[in-house]
């Protein structure tokens, strides 16, 4: 697989250039048959997990096939300030946490080469995962399926 | 939420800056560089060697956004 990968002009949050990046590289990256339930999350309502349902990415062109990781991500709060976390799974379907650093006004982090299934913003001292302040979940559909969905839901 | 810059070192710092990443029970911590093609630009076992290289990248883009601005 070859290509080019969009890069977006750096901005600031909450619309970060991660997210712009997702648009430009929607066709390499991104998740098969949401609407079907693939790689869907599950916040835990007693801890800082983060379940991940089976499905199927498309990682920089090629499919990938993911299984289920039950608390596959852990979210890593901070005990004074807030930061931003990217839930993504890697090329191999692997789930992978990408904790950004804490502060009043955290930078997102970078997901690299990964897929990005949701952007969580995690208040400081956060114990429960579904208690985040924002869960901000990747919901575009590859082209290789028919349905395009919502790219970003608010939970 | 956005930040509103009034100094170019919130804005560096905004731009460079370290991140955990977790995969499998393994932690490594990445460097950003916002300037720099792939951003991602060294990985590193722990989170102390990847806050050194952030501020020695740091000092380096400050002194290229002040002289940029002289």
């Amino acid at each position: 697989m070859s290509g080019y990968v969009y890069q977006d002009q750096d901005l600031v949050e909450p619309i970060s250039d991660s997210v712009g990046e997702q648009w430009g590289n929607a066709a390499l990256y991104n998740v098969l048959n949401v609407t079907g339930g693939s790689c869907a999350l599950t916040y835990s309502a007693s801890a800082l997990t983060v379940d991940l349902a089976a499905g199927t990415i498309t990682h920089y062109g090629s499919t990938v096939t993911v299984a289920a990781a039950p608390a596959g991500f852990t979210l890593v709060p901070d005990i004074t300030n807030p930061l931003w976390t990217w839930l993504c799974i890697s090329s191999t379907g692997t789930p992978v946490t990408v904790t950004g650093t804490a502060s009043a006004t955290p930078a997102v982090p970078e997901y690299g080469d990964r897929v990005p299934v949701a952007l969580v913003y995690v208040q400081a001292g956060l114990t429960i995962a579904n208690d985040a302040s924002y869960k901000l979940e990747k919901r575009i559909a590859g082209f290789s399926g028919f349905n395009v969905g919502q790219m970003w839901a608010q939970e | 939420m956005s930040p509103i810059f009034t100094n170019a070192s919130d804005y560096v710092a905004h731009r460079v800056f370290s991140q955990r990443v977790d995969v499998g029970g393994v932690t490594t911590w990445e460097v950003v560089d916002k300037w720099a093609t792939g951003r991602v630009v060294a990985s590193h076992d722990t989170k102390e060697a990847a806050q050194e290289m952030v501020g020695a990248l740091r000092e380096q883009r400050l002194a290229e956004v002040q002289e940029a601005h002289q």
